[in-house]
């Protein structure tokens, strides 16, 4: 069913592969690899948004090390201590948004840098890991959001997801577990010429809308141009992603290790789903980076906190206050939930997907409006950072240089991230896995 | 060098603040020579030339903050003014009074930089439609209406029409490539043959009185049976040999009934829950008690004088009609139909509940709109509501009593209310006769871009000698795409890729509906459908300057401003004729247009995104404390809002209204939320009486709600709010890193007293002495809107204290005022901001960009112009529609 011109796309998007023991058989290179090689490495990125309480979340600033003690909010990950470390005094030193937990959190760019525009954004760390992880998995990454409306207000701020791509733009996400599922597990059971069909007949599509948008492009100005542009990328992003998709032809979807979720789950018990399907993603190398923008009023509203979200983040003492640190304790006891699943789950040469995953736990807001100190947590050994340490770093550290540091310990060794100055030598202690 | 700086920067933030029109508060001056003096003896001493700390140097700061980088080093010194960093503990503090006024200044200087920055310079970027453009245009061009929501929502900006924030990406194309062949389809199925009309009739007590009867027949025969079960056990249980057995098995639980029942296999000669029709002890249990839980308030229903002809609508209970249902068969097909209904309140329900709420069920049920019912037991009256049936897959019509369905948990709650009262239940406010749903009515008005597809009979296949031969495939294609792409050509490279397209599924065998399906929802996914692009002419301008619009593009402009969809056959007539950039015709097309229905699209987004009226939905209300401003009432009080303006542009009325009026737009719902003696669901005009404190946005429920948390009402939020949006002197962003305030813990303050506090430090002073004093003034309505004269705060732990609400204050700069009323004066009196507010509104959504100084002189005419007709509304609309910006690109 393939014409002339998909077949050499087809061979030439499959030469990328020759390098790899063989070509026959998708199949065999997995499992090849799986025998021969360590298992890949992961990142995850998960953002709660609004910050935390820091009166009882954060460590004592003079009680760094392994020894610290582990405050009130952080108490549900006692059993993970010398598994995670806990990073104070970075901040994204550009943002002024008092109200943006996500848009900067993992960009670090600066809202204002181009004149001429109100709103400018860069790439975000986990697209930078994907570019390089994303390769041989059938998804390059993938974005969760909770299916809670208006996600992108206050708490997060604007965007699609957690991601946003090299041009600055946000990547869209899957906004609800049963979405996600589907899209990972739901085997398609069309055969295979059919499916090669289906591919062919989307690239035509794809032709067609690709004459009609350069018929719009003669005459238009530049900035127009600019515009449109981002249209013809999304274009290649749809050619790229048929490619991959015509790569992984007859490679059946994995079982799902988990059954199929039901409709309606919000709040706390969407965290947890969402959190089952991100090691059912890793554990079937469906992909190796994702990232989750988590639910801020839905999760009080399942706990049957009555305080609004934005009272709760500006909490004194009293109702407000006690909302903030519930929520932190939930939030501690879900993320400690995760890191149980990573640690128990096998991967083939019998390590667990802990050993080969980074999970970064945080956000853009320390609390209330103040943008410094951002809450980082780092868990998991696949960057290779020396865990079970309180790291205390000089006030205002770029945030990115974390991103940097971690992006590097996963053998992606970009010169930069964002406005990041360097390596966390702290970090890199020796003590690490 | 300092000096020069420090100067060029005064002199910078005053032009600024000139520019702006929105200066520092009368007399008062930018960053004057006390805060300049106190700035350099104490920031120099370390930030000087000579080794400065952190490498931060003020003496080489650029003076006008003119480019990015000062603006971000200006910035930095805001935040750590604002943080209280700087200067350092161990420096001398500055003056409370300079750094007030200096905070002050720098924040609005920077707000203003950071506008000056991003000025484009009235250039209009090429947009994509915005989703609910988008979800308009569909429907305008196939008269259907798709479910558009996994689409971004377009709700980051100020304005959702802000070209710079409508971004594309590959999920997009794929989304609407998707969503537009389900349009095809839906259009198809609604128009591609002709339906009958058809009825479909439902008496309920049909289906729900036999029901009941017989399940309260069923559970009264299960609780006897248990009784004579347990009077069996009971019987075997005072035999001595069980003396033993009993006395261990009582302990387990204190009812001993239940006890010796869930024990009984240990009893001797007790008999077996199945000789009595029970599958065991847990189910004898369940059925023989449902009658404690059901029977009661179900016998009230069966007795009702009504439930043998009708059926009355109840709550909690699923079996006894708490929402009434109709399904409509997949063959029903999509469109406009009439949802009749023949329903009476009953005689003892109290006039608040007399309401119904309808919607479809959509996993949770989406309400779509509630009416009062008026009919009496005695005379019953005949509802009819229209109703748009979307395409399949779809859930039931749903019926309900408004407002006790509105959380999870209410339901419960209202019925044990009425428990209390009554001891059975919540007693049911509606009756329903019968319901009748009746249509489609709209299936025969074709959409013209439909006329020509819809003529080719559904089964064509190819070879079909009557009509394949004689498909004009290649010009049906490109008259359709001409109608997508308002008014424009497609070019000939693209139509025939699209008739190749339908040739291949021909060939593989598809009838003409599925082959043509694809080419149509890929006009549907093209940047002529999905941009309003505006070429430059060939051989024409340069880049930076600007040419009129042609005729064609100026009717696109023009109807996604007043309708938010595509221009329709007049306009696209008048631009062909060449005739529509004349400003006669012009201003009567804009006129046609504001008087079409669709023109509520224009003003109801506008509205909604102007008053920024989503904080609405983001808090629930506590529904204990305002148990009548439920969903549909909250619903109907920002309709109030809508309906208003529309009613001021319907009525040449002036902008003024909305500070202040002697009438108000409601319906009976929110009439009598307000107090006012209305009946009947349409929003019309009503005349308050004398010392109302309604009439204007000030007293509008929407907008009091908005400025609250849903349980108290937040003076800042409302302080804030009419800075920005009626007063045109909007607070600077909050700025992050400010300490917390020192709390007083264990004592209770009143909300001015708590308010007070925010005087303490100078960071928060800077903003909130402009703020709170407009709040206090409003503090007279509640989290909800309702009047009230006293309020109250409880701590937890603490105890109560209440106080009578002292509404009097002084706008910062004066003046003062009392209470309320004279606050409202006040406001009123400031005609000339508020309307440049909502001119520079009006500019931002019509032209799709922010607004920038460069639109100063624009804006100020446009004022001016409205000024002279005592700010009619409808004259701001004309002024923008006639500006040059507006009409060039």
């Amino acid at each position: 069913m393939l014409n002339a011109a998909s077949r050499r796309r087809f061979l030439r998007s499959a030469g990328t592969l020759l390098a790899l023991p063989s070509l026959e058989s998708l199949g065999f290179r997995r499992f090849a690899r799986a025998a021969a090689v360590s298992p890949p490495k992961r990142m995850v990125f998960l953002g709660f948004g609004y910050g935390v309480t820091e009166e009882t979340w954060f460590p004592k600033q003079t009680d760094g090390g392994a020894g610290y003690a582990l405050p009130e909010g952080l108490a549900a990950l006692a059993r993970h201590k010398a598994d995670f470390t806990i990073v104070q005094g970075c901040a994204n030193k550009a943002l002024t948004e008092a109200h943006w937990g996500s848009t900067f959190w993992l960009t670090g760019a600066n809202k204002f840098a181009v004149a001429g525009q109100s709103f400018h954004n860069t790439v975000s760390a986990d697209q930078v890991a994907a570019a390089a992880l994303g390769r041989d998995t059938r998804f390059a990454s993938i974005q969760l959001n909770a299916s809670e409306p208006g996600l992108d207000g206050p708490g997060h701020g604007p965007g699609l997801s957690l991601a946003w791509d090299t041009r600055g733009k946000p990547i869209a996400g899957f906004n609800s577990p049963v979405v996600a599922f589907h899209k990972l597990f739901s085997a398609d059971d069309v055969p295979l010429e059919t499916l090669q069909a289906m591919l062919a007949d989307k690239r035509s599509v794809l032709d067609a809308v690709r004459e009609d948008a350069k018929s719009v492009e003669r005459g238009l100005n530049a900035a127009d141009r600019a515009k449109l542009d981002e249209y013809f990328e999304g274009i290649r992003d749809i050619e790229a992603r048929l490619s991959k998709e015509e790569r992984w032809l007859g490679q059946p979807k994995p079982a799902a290790p988990l059954p199929a979720p039901g409709e309606g789950l919000v709040g706390r018990g969407e965290v947890l789903l969402m959190y089952d399907l991100i090691v059912a993603a890793l554990q079937t190398d469906s992909t190796r980076v994702m990232t989750f923008r988590q639910p801020i009023q839905h999760l009080l509203t399942s706990l049957d906190i009555k305080v609004a979200a934005h009272d709760m983040s500006h909490y004194h003492p009293g109702n407000r206050m006690e909302a903030s640190q519930h929520r932190d304790r939930v939030q501690s006891e879900m993320f400690a939930t995760l890191l149980d699943r990573l640690k128990a789950t096998r991967e083939t040469d019998g390590t667990s997907l802990f050993d080969h995953t980074t999970v970064v736990y945080g956000s853009n807001i320390r609390s209330v409006h103040y943008l410094d100190n951002c809450p980082t947590v780092i868990a998991g050994r696949g960057a290779g950072v020396a865990l079970g340490q309180h790291i205390v770093l000089p006030k205002n550290t770029p945030l990115c240089n974390v991103w940097l540091t971690l992006l590097h310990g996963t053998g992606i060794r970009v010169g930069s991230h964002g406005d990041s100055t360097g390596i966390v030598q702290e970090l890199l202690t020796a003590g690490a896995s | 060098m300092i000096r020069t700086a420090w100067r060029a920067l005064v002199a910078g933030a005053v032009a600024l603040a000139a520019a702006s029109g929105r200066a520092a508060p009368a007399g008062g001056p930018g960053l004057a020579e006390p805060h300049i003096a106190a700035l350099r003896t104490a920031c120099l001493k370390c930030h000087g030339a000579d080794d400065p700390q952190g490498g931060f140097r003020l003496d080489t700061l650029s003076a006008a903050i003119d480019t990015v980088e000062a603006a971000d080093r200006w910035q930095k010194v805001l935040g750590v003014l604002n943080s209280g960093e700087m200067p350092p503990v161990d420096e001398p503090p500055l003056d409370a009074v300079v750094k007030i006024e200096l905070l002050d200044r720098l924040a609005h200087a920077l707000v203003e930089a950071r506008q000056t920055l991003a000025d484009t310079g009235g250039a209009i970027t090429m947009r994509r439609l915005n989703r609910r453009e988008y979800d308009n245009t569909l429907r305008d061009l196939l008269g259907v209406q798709v479910d558009v929501r996994q689409l971004p929502a377009d709700s980051g900006s100020p304005f959702d029409t802000f070209g710079s924030a409508l971004f594309m990406s590959a999920d997009q194309i794929e989304q609407y490539h998707e969503i537009g062949l389900r349009a095809i389809d839906a259009a198809f199925k609604k128009f591609g043959k002709r339906h009958e009309r058809r009825k479909l009739r439902k008496e309920p007590e049909t289906e729900i009185t036999p029901r009941l009867t017989k399940h309260i027949q069923d559970t009264i025969e299960f609780h006897q049976q248990l009784h004579r079960w347990t009077s069996a056990v009971e019987e075997a249980a005072k035999r001595p040999e069980n003396q033993a057995v009993v006395a261990e098995l009582v302990k387990l639980k204190p009812d001993r009934s239940s006890a010796l029942r869930h024990g009984w296999e240990k009893i001797a000669g007790a008999p077996p829950p199945t000789d009595f029709g029970f599958v065991d002890a847990v189910r004898a249990e369940h059925d023989g008690f449902a009658w404690r839980s059901y029977g009661l308030h179900r016998t009230a229903y069966i007795t009702l004088p009504g439930a043998a002809t009708g059926a009355y609508l109840t709550v909690r209970d699923a079996y006894m009609n708490d929402q009434y249902g109709v399904g409509l068969g997949h063959d029903w097909p999509p469109g406009r139909y009439v949802l009749r209904l023949r329903l009476a309140a009953t005689d003892q329900s109290p006039v608040r509940r007399r309401c119904v709420e309808y919607g479809w069920w959509d996993r949770l049920i989406a309400i779509a709109g509630c009416r009062e019912v008026t009919g009496t037991m005695e005379q019953p009256q005949i509802m009819e509501i229209p109703i748009d049936v979307p395409d399949t897959p779809r859930g039931a019509l749903v019926i309900r009593e408004k407002g006790l369905h509105d959380i999870d948990g209410k339901p419960h709650r209202v019925f044990a209310d009425g428990m209390k009262e009554n001891g059975v239940w919540l007693e049911p406010a509606i009756w329903i006769d019968w319901v009748e749903v009746e249509g489609p009515f709209d299936t025969d008005d074709v959409p013209p871009a439909l006329t020509e597809l819809t003529s080719v009979p559904d089964a064509d296949r190819p070879g079909d000698s009557n009509t394949s031969a004689k498909l004009d495939i290649r010009g049906m294609l490109t008259r359709f795409a001409e109608k997508a792409f308002r008014g424009r050509d497609a070019d000939t490279g693209s139509i025939d890729r699209l008739v190749a397209i339908f040739e291949k599924r021909r060939a593989a065998g598809m009838s003409f509906r599925e082959a043509v399906q694809e080419p149509l929802a890929i006009i549907l996914s093209s940047p002529h459908f999905l941009y309003l692009s505006e070429p430059v002419a060939p051989g024409a301008v340069e880049a930076g300057t600007r040419r009129p619009l042609t005729d064609l593009e100026l009717a696109s402009r023009l109807s996604y401003f007043l309708t938010g969809g595509p221009p329709d056959d007049e306009l696209l007539d008048r631009a062909r004729a060449g005739s529509l950039a004349h400003p006669d015709v012009l201003a009567g097309e804009v006129n046609r247009l504001l008087a079409d229905p669709k023109s509520r699209r224009f003003i109801d987004a506008f509205t909604h995104q102007w008053l920024g009226l989503d904080r609405l939905d983001f808090f629930q209300f506590n529904d204990t404390l305002y148990p009548d401003y439920d969903l549909a009432t909250k619903s109907l009080s920002r309709q109030e809002i809508f309906e208003t303006i529309a009613l001021l542009v319907r009525e040449g009325a002036s902008l003024r209204q909305l500070l202040a009026s002697d009438f108000v737009v409601v319906n009976g719902i929110l009439g009598r939320y307000y107090g006012l003696e209305v009946v009947g669901d349409e929003f019309r005009k009503v005349s308050l009486p004398a010392g109302s404190p309604r009439g204007g946005l000030l007293g509008m429920a929407a907008v009091l709600a908005m400025g609250s948390n849903g349980e108290q009402s937040s003076p800042i939020e409302r302080g804030a709010w009419v800075l920005r949006k009626v007063l045109h002197d909007p607070p600077p962003p909050a700025p992050p890193n400010v300490p917390q305030l020192t709390r007083l813990d264990g004592e209770i303050l009143t909300t001015r007293e708590r308010l007070l506090m925010h005087q303490e430090q100078p960071q928060c002073a800077s903003c909130h002495r402009r703020i709170d004093p407009i709040g206090f003034g409003m503090e007279n309505f509640d989290a909800a809107g309702r009047w009230r004269t006293q309020d109250s705060y409880t701590k937890d732990g603490v105890g109560t204290k209440a106080w009578t609400i002292d509404p009097s204050g002084a706008l910062y700069g004066g003046p003062a005022f009392n209470d309320f009323f004279a606050l409202r004066d006040v406001i009123a009196g400031r005609i000339d901001a508020f309307a440049t507010g909502f001119t520079e509104a009006l500019l931002e959504y019509a032209l799709g960009r922010p607004y920038g100084f460069s639109d100063e002189a624009l804006r100020d005419a446009i004022v001016r112009r409205a000024a002279a007709n005592d700010y009619a509304v409808r004259d701001f609309i004309h002024a923008v529609i006639q500006s040059e910006a507006f009409r060039s690109k």
